[in-house]
């Protein structure tokens, strides 16, 4: 199976601050991959190089058969991203910034308009796609983020830490989204996050970063039995206390 | 093995609808808001200002623009008093936030992340920044034209509507400096204070060249000085001599936007 | 009552690089003093008597002076309305602010601690502005216009840019929009000027003769009164820091939203 996003020997340096060493794994089509690690792991700067927002020191980045330093505008037309620190702008309603969203992906403004309407029912912002986003509460600013990173309708799909902030309902309602995305149209998710249950619940096959070093990397179930981990907690807090030694 | 090459094509920057959302979403702003207030404010108080003017100031500006009749005083107080002064305001409000006001709320990652390079969307933010000032600064002479028909004696509608056409470049160049300042600085404050010193500055000068012509060749540099060609040449105007202010002042706007889509290369969000 | 955190105050005091701000607007309002001085007197002989008549001063120093007032002014001002909007309206435009506001550190002090480094530093570019503008004056200076005229008219200014910094503070505590902010900093600079403008073209809406005809058209009124103004400017300046300290015990009161 040709992977949907591979990474080869990515180092990312700023000055003598080493964020990404030698780091290799790929995301194959259609899987939910867990990307895990703590703050400052080096996940969000993982994410930027794929994006193309920041090129790497060394090493080879593909998404979609495209190089992001060579094509960026290519790899973010079919990528939907989701960050993980981001402020909606106060000014618009959902409507009017999912449709936005939609003229940037050169859509006509009908088509902008109806992307923006089944983005709104979908992820359940109908009472709330009116009001100035400025006001809107934790969860509901985070539909709508979750909103703009579909609006595209992705092949596959960057989220950086998109739980955290979350309460458990809208945890769990995003979490469903994820996977209904995956079952009903094939959507490809790279699910980076430090709330390991999270991906315990979602992800088939994970990578570890630690300190900007990847410590494990495939099926969750096999990392686990071959660290002698019973879950995904364990199996992290054996893997970064190995490093630290 | 060589990457794909991607098979997106177009660029959202050629959308209208793209350009049509971002100028509704630049004229809802309070900013804009706010500014439109003060245009309307300049239309009333212009009339009252100029309702008895002392003979020394009437004198000095027949002396300086040509003619015998008070619309000479009319059309430098409405440019050097309001407009001049509108174009120093509108300028740093809505260019000295460009990119980094966004970068600084924490939005601007949404849009970067999208299929619009920075350079672009620079040219996205100035391009609808200057599309809502020509705005406001149009409809003011509109609204203005038919308001003074009716105040003032001796009001020259072609007059009037040819030295705003001229105008509207300064607010113009204003929106494009800030901006420029804004990338630049990295700072929306830092390049505010820029801008307004520089702006300010070059308005006090606009003037100076008619009130000592020795100096005029020097000054011509300012573009606040060929923004007001329309009223320093009042009693001469034709194509002939407000052509050159205004392709001056449109190649140095483009030149503005080129640079500043450039340093919109470094803004990371 | 809480003691104060000197730690803190000394960490706020230190937060803004000041040096290099006042060195950059300094030189600039330098230059543009320096260059008055030298174009007013090259002004022709009938611009710079619309130019008296309209400002209401009598002789070219007045009117040099007059101008480079407007730059001491302008500059003072404006450097410090910079600190005062990255103090409290950039933090809460950013969302920033309420982190800082939920320390135990009274609304007083976080407003004083933040605040006074923009008083200090206009104070300081104004000073050194109002020399610079004795210094260009020099050639000018004689029985109308002495030294200590020139600089007490020049920190006179300075004691209202203070004030208006005060006032700015006030007005821009609950802001929530930079450039919001902005536009009222560029509105406080402003209103002091609109009698001048309207007595610019409107002089018969102003008393015909007395103290009254010039008392609010700024400069003009230092300079018609800058006999009082020479020993008088020490007054003037505590009155300005008065009221700066009037505006940043309203802006205290309405920093914390509730």
């Amino acid at each position: 199976m040709t992977p949907i996003l591979s990474i080869e020997g990515l180092s990312k340096h700023y000055g003598p601050v080493i964020a990404l060493d030698n780091v290799t794994f790929s995301v194959n089509p259609g899987e939910i991959f867990g990307f895990m690690g703590h703050n400052g792991a080096g996940k969000t700067t993982a994410l930027r190089v794929l994006l193309g927002l920041t090129p790497p020191t060394s090493g080879r980045v593909t998404v979609l058969g495209l190089d992001p330093t060579q094509d960026a505008l290519g790899v973010r037309s079919q990528v939907g991203f989701l960050p993980a620190s981001y402020a909606l702008p106060r000014e618009m309603t959902a409507r009017s910034f999912l449709c936005y969203i939609g003229a940037m992906f050169s859509m006509p403004r009908d088509q902008a308009e109806a992307r923006a309407e089944a983005l709104i029912t979908q992820v359940g912002l109908t009472s709330f796609a009116d009001r100035r986003l400025g006001g809107l509460s934790t969860g509901m600013a985070q539909k709508v983020g979750f909103a703009q990173a579909l609006v595209n309708n992705p092949k596959l799909l960057l989220l950086d830490e998109p739980t955290s902030g979350l309460d458990p309902l809208g945890r769990h309602d995003l979490l469903e989204s994820l996977r209904e995305l995956a079952e009903t149209q094939g959507t490809t998710t790279m699910f980076s996050s430090h709330i390991l249950s999270d991906v315990q619940t979602l992800c088939r096959r994970v990578a570890i970063l630690h300190r900007g070093r990847l410590v494990a990397f495939g099926e969750a179930e096999a990392l686990k039995a071959e660290h002698g981990a019973k879950d995904m907690d364990t199996l992290y807090l054996t893997l970064a206390r190995r490093e630290q030694r | 093995m060589s990457a794909a090459v991607s098979n997106v094509v177009s660029n959202p920057l050629l959308s209208p609808t793209l350009w049509w959302l971002e100028l509704g979403r630049r004229l809802h702003e309070r900013k804009t808001k706010g500014l439109a207030f003060l245009y309307l404010g300049a239309l009333l108080a212009a009339p009252t200002l100029l309702e008895k003017p002392p003979p020394h100031l009437l004198a000095a500006v027949q002396s300086w623009f040509g003619g015998d009749d008070p619309f000479g005083l009319f059309m430098y107080v409405w440019t050097d008093l309001a407009m001049n002064k509108l174009a120093v305001l509108t300028g740093v409000a809505m260019g000295a936030g460009v990119l980094v006001e966004e970068r600084a709320d924490r939005s601007l990652i949404l849009f970067m992340t999208k299929p619009v390079t920075p350079a672009g969307l620079y040219v996205l933010r100035v391009g609808s920044a200057v599309l809502a000032t020509a705005g406001l600064y149009l409809i003011t002479q509109l609204i203005g034209l038919a308001l003074f028909s009716a105040q003032i004696d001796g009001f020259k509608p072609l007059a009037f509507s040819i030295s705003g056409l001229v105008h509207v470049w300064a607010p113009i160049f204003a929106t494009c400096l800030s901006a420029l300042c804004a990338v630049a600085i990295g700072r929306q404050l830092g390049a505010a204070l820029v801008s307004v010193l520089v702006l300010f500055s070059l308005v006090g000068g606009a003037f100076l060249g008619v009130y000592n012509p020795a100096w005029a060749d020097v000054l011509a540099f300012n573009p606040f000085t060929q923004s007001v060609a329309g009223v320093t040449h009042l009693q001469s105007q034709s194509f002939g001599t407000l052509t050159g202010p205004v392709v001056g002042l449109i190649v140095l706007n483009l030149t503005l936007l080129a640079i500043g889509a450039r340093l919109a290369r470094r803004i990371e969000p | 009552m809480n003691p104060i955190p000197w730690t803190y105050v000394r960490a706020e005091l230190g937060r803004e690089p000041l040096a290099a701000m006042g060195l950059g607007a300094g030189l600039f309002g330098a230059i543009s003093i320096l260059g008055t001085c030298w174009a007013v007197p090259r002004l022709p002989e009938g611009v710079l008597t619309v130019l008296s008549l309209s400002l209401a001063v009598e002789g070219l120093p007045a009117l040099v002076l007059v101008n480079t007032l407007l730059a001491v002014w302008f500059v003072a001002y404006f450097v410090g309305a910079v600190v005062v909007l990255r103090a409290i309206p950039a933090p809460r435009a950013e969302g920033g602010l309420d982190i800082l506001l939920v320390k135990p550190v009274p609304p007083a002090v976080f407003v004083w601690s933040r605040i006074l480094p923009a008083l200090g530093l206009s104070a300081a570019v104004g000073l050194a502005l109002s020399v610079t503008q004795v210094i260009g004056l020099w050639g000018f200076l004689g029985a109308d216009l002495s030294i200590a005229s020139v600089l007490g008219i020049g920190l006179t200014t300075v004691a209202i840019a203070i004030a208006q910094l005060g006032a700015l503070t006030a007005l821009t505590a609950r802001t929530t929009e930079l450039a919001g902010a902005l536009g009222v900093a560029i509105a406080v600079f402003m209103a002091p000027m609109t009698p001048t403008s309207v007595f610019i073209y409107r002089p018969d809406l102003f008393p015909a003769e007395g103290v009254g005809r010039t008392l609010f058209v700024m400069p003009t009124n230092l300079i018609v009164h800058s006999g009082v103004i020479t020993w008088a400017w020490p007054v003037v300046m505590i009155v300005g820091v008065g009221l700066a300290a009037l505006g940043l015990a309203w802006a205290a009161r309405r920093v914390v939203v509730g």
